[in-house]
């Protein structure tokens, strides 16, 4: 017992929590708020989360005789305002906790709602304990679910309860933002001063953060007030990398009289570890039990290239990826290689080692895919990382290989990681490292379309279309191709094209990856007629079909991925006795900052045009600050676009 | 009759001695058997043994190659365990596609889950995905699962879309004196019956049955193909002992389970009969309970009680105001009660493209519950789980087929109302004010009934930018500016009126001409599936009516050209009406369009004449109102 006065001095500031001012005590609402109608600043919102607190204490147990004893107790609390019929559904709460080896544990829960009467008083309903269920998920999870009773539009609904952890079970990341509007978010975090804890804040937003000690004790606090409710947007990278949150992570521990232990390593301390780990870098050193098949194929094959597509190829058709994530080999490499099946880390390790046994220069790439975030290069953290993939040099050119993914070829890096920075452990025995932006200018999303057609008397337009898709244009085609040719037809041509007949579909390269898919459609098309005029459009089969970009606001990045070039070169034929009206101008349009191209050309000779447009978009990403010229210049677009060819008679 | 049985023995012996081996490689399968098939049952054969009544095993043995990758979610296997069943035994085998066995799996490599999206844990589900690294694959399958009480027996599915069928037997053995139920749906496949005196037996065999193909926008997918409903006459379930072999012994059964829910407080009882105190008669007195019920009560899905057959009490709900169909179908009865209003809780299967119960066949098909109020001119539906329904008026998904009244004698099969098109009813007017520059503010007043008012409902609660992606992507409107929505709730979002400012609103131009489109949204803009030799009946969600007027107001710098000719076009179960003129002393451009659909359920023979309709107006908007500026 060497702290006896300290741990007392720990429990006696327990009750500090809540303590702020603008945060009202539980069951004490304000009528004001029962009267309220519409959230002030979002008019449209079905509910709003009047405050949501929580408190995160930390409570270490100093013991020399039985060990430290660490423990969390987060208090949580709640006040929901229903603004109509839709936010109804906010009523019905589930929270979820690890209930493995009662590692959390969901407490003390009280709820009310609470209603206006016709007098103007307010009546509270208490949610029942016995109403309050607990579900098991998993072998993991299980949520305490309930109902709120009496809930109608303009109901506040309330709850609190306490989540007692084991170790740091109970810090988590806190997210200020949700799909309502949030009027105040606070977080706080107390812990011993023995613990050294730090916070980092993601999203566009700033978290007003305060600091204090209180005794021996550290309380830092994180406040936002008026969070927009976040919103689905296109072509966004991940939801998460928008959304204001703070994401705990213990530093350090320093216990007076021992020395200051470290927990954040810097990334080379990092790598050493991940190198000498069991199911990382010793699964980087396993000799994979050579297969007579793949030995046979790479005998004859002496180009270090088509070597390492052919070990590629052969991992991604021999291996089924088991749908989990993550860079570990936890069962190992040789074991999934037996089964063949296995999470991401097994299976692209497997590849590492096939790789180097075909004395190719190949490092392990630890990457964050699009789904699982931005990686924080400035936060020394393994956990960041989802996958990890193999990184080959050759020559001067690099290849980023994931054998989890069956459609993308080697000379593609996956559309999951692109344009994200990836670690390379470029020196597997002496764990040397560097940061790869995960991106090659070259490889586009190409589309080009020949069209030959002509109109007769009728306006009946007959033609030919030749469309090739290029990379990942070609990628994203060619799982839809897999799912059988009618329904890919249907997809991208009989769907996307109302009115035409799609007389034939031929399909060439679908199995040649280095080529592009190659459609020959052979098309029918009444064109539209009004009064004496005749008209029809040249953007045919180019995908712009609509504008994704209509709304007004945004808060995320636009994210393409990679490059993107369409352009469709058309000549049709108007039948005799019929002439070109004032056609369409030739045009170019450029962004300010020239990222995209947008060109249009047509040319008349009698009885024919030919037209040739052409959009280059040369840029991966659109900051939501470029948004407003973004989006002005997407609507002039789809307006050129829409733009048709008139033809009449005389 | 014995000797049939023992023929039949016979037979299934020879199967199995001579498919052993083959059957896990997939070369042997017959040419026929791949003909638009994703999938092959290679050999099954599935026995259900009734042992008493609420007791029963089911063994299954099924061996099924995978031909390529659409069909890889047959590489799962699945099965469900609550209080009232258990997953007794499962093994699992894959074979590569020349019958080496590549992987065994025991019943410790499944994962373990709590089943159902409903606030209260409902038991628990056990499944596996398979891995497949190439095709075709094969997967060898035997489970038992024992019952321990049963309402419903399981179903024979015979067949799966775009799945053949090599060998199948299902076989189903029950006590004489309990004896058990079955109908064919979509086939004609007959069991053969033995009886030896204590147990009867029922099997069914086929062999050799080609893929059907899958086509879009048919009825729901458990009508669709063939498979055989077996069902108990006696049977018994947590105690609650039924008989199934009619509707009138089914309702009872039900009506046992709800006998003591409908129990409000005298307080409350009289706080209802104050409510409707004014009310002329029995239906607005029922429509003010109604309405009370839409405005403080909420849908919420729970099921407990009984494999969730048992409602919340009507004081239950009374209180905590919120409950699922059952209670809250439930708890309106017992308000209609306290004042004096006889109503009938309604099971029935609701979504609207699946097929009504079978009157003939009495059986467990329902997957809700409604309530009815026979009144003495007219009999009202109720819809108890929706906030926003009218009064008195069957959604979608429970109009137009079976419910079973649960009455004092019974359960009573009886029809609902089939909904009409002027039931659902979306309706625009809108003024453009058209400036020279191709501007344009927009006026427009929108009036939805039935099902369309779900549309309304949905975009009140949208966020700006969400509802203006609706306006542009799902009506079909020109993307504006700036807008500006505003609802009339006082008849629950009936009436809908939008300002938009749009700053293009032609659809092109081409020098002086200027091409507006007919009108300002597209009255109709789904392309129906494609489909050949369509052999499935094609279902709409619900018939209506869409009508619209659009006046384009042209500034002085404007002159018309010409106008679209006026379209009349017919068909069996619609019309399409448009009609345009131009007023020369307001330079104004009136057209106006009216879209009927009279049947949501079109027969297979009548499709190809209906996509040829819904082409006719999908065309009819390319045609453009062509001005002229001066």
């Amino acid at each position: 017992m060497k702290y006896p006065s300290f741990i007392l001095l720990l429990l006696s500031l327990c009750p500090a929590v809540f303590a702020q001012k603008d945060v009202p005590a539980f069951g004490k609402i304000d009528k004001a708020d029962l009267e309220m109608t519409t959230c002030s600043f979002d008019n449209a919102a079905e509910a709003l989360v009047l405050f949501d607190v929580g408190e995160v204490y930390c409570n270490l147990n100093l013991n020399t005789t039985t060990g430290n004893v660490l423990r969390t107790e987060f208090v949580r609390h709640v006040r929901i305002k229903i603004l109509s019929d839709k936010g109804l559904d906010r009523a019905n709460i589930k929270i979820r906790y690890n209930s493995e080896r009662n590692l959390e544990d969901i407490k003390n829960i009280s709820a009310q709602s609470a209603n206006l009467d016709a007098s103007g008083n307010i009546v509270y309903t208490k949610v029942d304990k016995n109403l309050i269920y607990r579900k098991i998920i998993n072998n993991r999870y299980s949520e305490v679910i309930f109902a709120f009773p009496e809930v109608k539009k303009g109901t506040i609904i309330e709850y609190k309860y306490l989540d007692d952890a084991n170790n740091l079970y109970g810090v988590k990341d806190w997210y200020f933002q949700r799909s309502i509007p949030v009027k105040l978010s606070r977080y706080t975090m107390d812990f011993p001063n023995e613990l050294i804890i730090t916070a980092t804040q993601q999203g566009s937003l700033n978290a007003e953060a305060k600091e204090s000690q209180k005794g021996y004790r550290n309380i830092k606090t994180y406040t936002m007030k008026d969070v927009p409710a976040l919103r689905d947007e296109p072509y966004i990278t991940c939801d998460e990398d928008y959304q204001q949150r703070v994401l705990p992570l213990l530093q350090a521990i320093d216990i007076a009289g021992q020395l200051r232990r470290n927990l954040i390593k810097t990334w080379p301390e990092i790598i050493k570890l991940l190198m000498e780990d069991e199911d990382f870098g010793a699964q980087l050193k396993k000799n994979i039990p050579r297969t007579s098949d793949l030995d046979a194929m790479l005998a004859k094959i002496t180009d270090p290239y088509q070597k390492m597509v052919v070990i590629h190829e052969y991992v991604k058709k021999n291996m089924k990826w088991n749908d989990y994530y993550g860079i570990w080999a936890f069962e190992g490499v040789k074991a999934a290689w037996r089964d063949k099946k296995g999470t991401s880390g097994e299976i692209n390790l497997i590849l590492v080692n096939l790789l180097k046994d075909a004395d190719l220069k190949v490092h392990p790439v630890l990457v964050s895919t699009r789904d699982n975030g931005r990686v924080n290069t400035g936060l020394a953290s393994i956990s960041q990382f989802n996958k990890v993939m193999a990184y080959v040099e050759i020559d001067s050119n690099v290849y980023v290989l994931d054998a989890t993914d069956k459609y993308t070829p080697a000379k593609l890096i996956p559309q999951e990681v692109l344009y994200s920075e990836g670690l390379v452990i470029e020196k597997m025995s002496t764990s040397d490292w560097g940061w790869k932006t995960l991106w090659n200018p070259e490889k586009l999303y190409g589309n080009t379309c020949f069209v030959r057609a002509s109109i007769d008397e009728k306006g009946l337009m007959k033609g030919e279309a030749n469309i090739s898709c290029y990379d990942y244009s070609r990628l994203d085609r060619i799982p839809e191709l897999k799912k059988g040719k009618a329904k890919f037809v249907e997809t991208y041509f009989t769907s996307k094209n109302p009115g035409f007949t799609i007389d034939s579909v031929g399909i060439e390269n679908e199995n040649m990856d280095s080529l592009p898919l190659k459609q020959t459609v052979m098309f029918t098309n009444k064109t539209s007629s009004s009064g004496d005029y005749h008209y029809f459009s040249a953007n045919l089969f180019t995908g712009l079909e609509k504008n994704p970009f209509i709304a007004d606001n945004r808060t995320s990045d636009v994210f393409f991925g990679c490059n993107q070039k369409y352009s469709v070169i058309g000549n049709f034929t108007i039948p005799d006795g019929y002439k070109f009206d004032e056609l369409p101008k030739n045009i170019k349009m450029i962004m300010p900052d020239t990222s995209i191209i947008f060109t249009r050309r047509m040319e008349v000779t009698d009885d024919h045009v030919s037209i040739r447009i052409q959009l280059d978009i040369k840029k991966p990403f659109y900051s939501a600050d470029d948004y407003p010229y973004f989006q002005e210049f997407y609507k002039k677009l789809f307006e050129l676009l829409n733009e048709q060819i008139v033809y009449k008679k005389g | 009759m014995k000797k049939v049985s023992s023929m039949i023995l016979s037979v299934l012996v020879m199967l199995s001695g001579f498919a052993q081996n083959k059957i896990y490689d997939a070369s042997t399968i017959p040419e026929a058997l791949k003909k638009d098939a994703h999938s092959v049952k290679r050999e099954e054969r599935i026995e259900f043994e009734v042992k008493e009544i609420g007791k029963a095993i089911y063994r299954s043995h099924t061996v099924v190659t995978v031909l390529d990758e659409e069909a890889k979610d047959e590489l799962v296997f699945q099965a469900s365990a609550d209080q009232f069943q258990s997953l007794e035994s499962v093994s699992i085998q894959l074979f590569d596609s020349k019958g080496m066995s590549i992987k065994k799996y025991k019943r410790s490599d499944l994962s373990k889950q709590s089943a159902g999206e409903g606030l209260v844990p409902d038991g628990k589900v056990y499944f596996i995905e398979l891995p497949a690294s190439s095709y075709p694959i094969t997967m060898e399958v035997d489970y038992e699962i024992r019952y321990n009480g049963l309402l419903d027996y399981p179903n024979y599915e015979v067949q799966f879309p775009e799945q053949s069928v090599e060998n199948s037997v299902f076989v189903a053995t029950v006590p004489v004196d309990l004896d058990m139920r079955f109908k064919g749906k979509n086939t004609s496949l007959m069991p053969v019956i033995t009886n030896d005196g204590k147990i009867k037996t029922y099997t069914w065999l086929t062999k050799n049955l080609v893929a059907l193909k899958y086509e879009a926008g048919s009825v729901s997918r458990e009508s669709r193909y063939p498979h055989i409903l077996l069902s108990p006459n006696k049977f018994e379930l947590d105690g609650y002992a039924g008989d199934m072999s009619t509707w009138q012994d089914f309702g009872k059964w039900y009506g046992l389970l709800a006998k003591n829910a409908n129990n409000l407080t005298e307080e409350r009882k009289q706080f209802f009969q104050t409510l409707v105190k004014d009310a002329a008669n029995d239906k607005a007195k029922a429509k003010i309970i109604y309405h009370y019920l839409q405005s403080n009560c909420r849908y919420v899905l729970i099921a407990l009680g009984i494999g969730g057959f048992k409602p919340f009490e009507a004081n239950f709900v009374d209180k905590k105001k919120y409950g699922d169909c059952k209670a809250l179908s439930n708890y309106t009865q017992a308000c209609l009660s306290a004042v004096g209003i006889k109503s009938y809780q309604a099971l029935i299967n609701a979504t609207y493209n699946k097929l009504p119960v079978d009157p003939a066949y009495p059986h467990n098909g329902f997957n809700h519950v409604i309530l009815c109020v026979p009144l003495q001119k007219d009999t009202i539906w109720l819809e108890c789980t929706s906030n926003i329904t009218e009064f008195g008026v069957l959604g979608k998904s429970s109009e137009n087929r079976y419910a079973l009244l649960i009455t004092e004698d019974g359960g009573k099969l009886v029809p609902t109302p089939k909904s009409k098109a002027s039931d659902n009813i979306f309706s625009s007017h809108s003024i453009i004010d058209l400036a020279t520059d191709g501007s344009g503010i927009v006026n427009v007043a929108l009036n939805t009934r039935g099902e369309y008012k779900y549309l309304m409902d949905y975009l009140s609660n949208q966020k700006k930018d969400d509802q203006k992606k609706f306006l542009v992507n799902y009506i079909g409107f020109m993307q504006p500016d700036d807008f500006e929505i505003n609802y009339n709730d006082s008849d629950r979002n009936v009436a809908t009126t939008l300002v938009m400012s749009i700053s293009k609103v032609p659809e092109f131009t081409a020098g002086k001409k200027v091409f507006l489109n007919p009108r300002i949204y597209k009255i109709w803009s789904s392309v129906l599936p494609e489909t050949e030799h369509r052999t499935q009946d094609f279902y709409f969600e619900h018939p209506f009516i869409k009508t619209d007027t659009t006046i384009y107001k042209l500034s002085e710098g404007f002159t018309i050209e010409t106008l679209p000719k006026e379209k009349k076009i017919m068909f069996e179960y619609g019309s399409f009406i448009s009609t345009y003129e131009f007023d020369e002393s307001k330079k104004s451009i009136r057209s106006v369009a009216r879209l009927q659909l009279n049947e949501y359920k079109i027969p297979a023979a009548k499709f190809l004449a209906t996509k040829n309709f819904f082409n006719e107006i999908l065309a009819e908007y390319t045609e453009k109102i062509v001005i002229k500026k001066l």
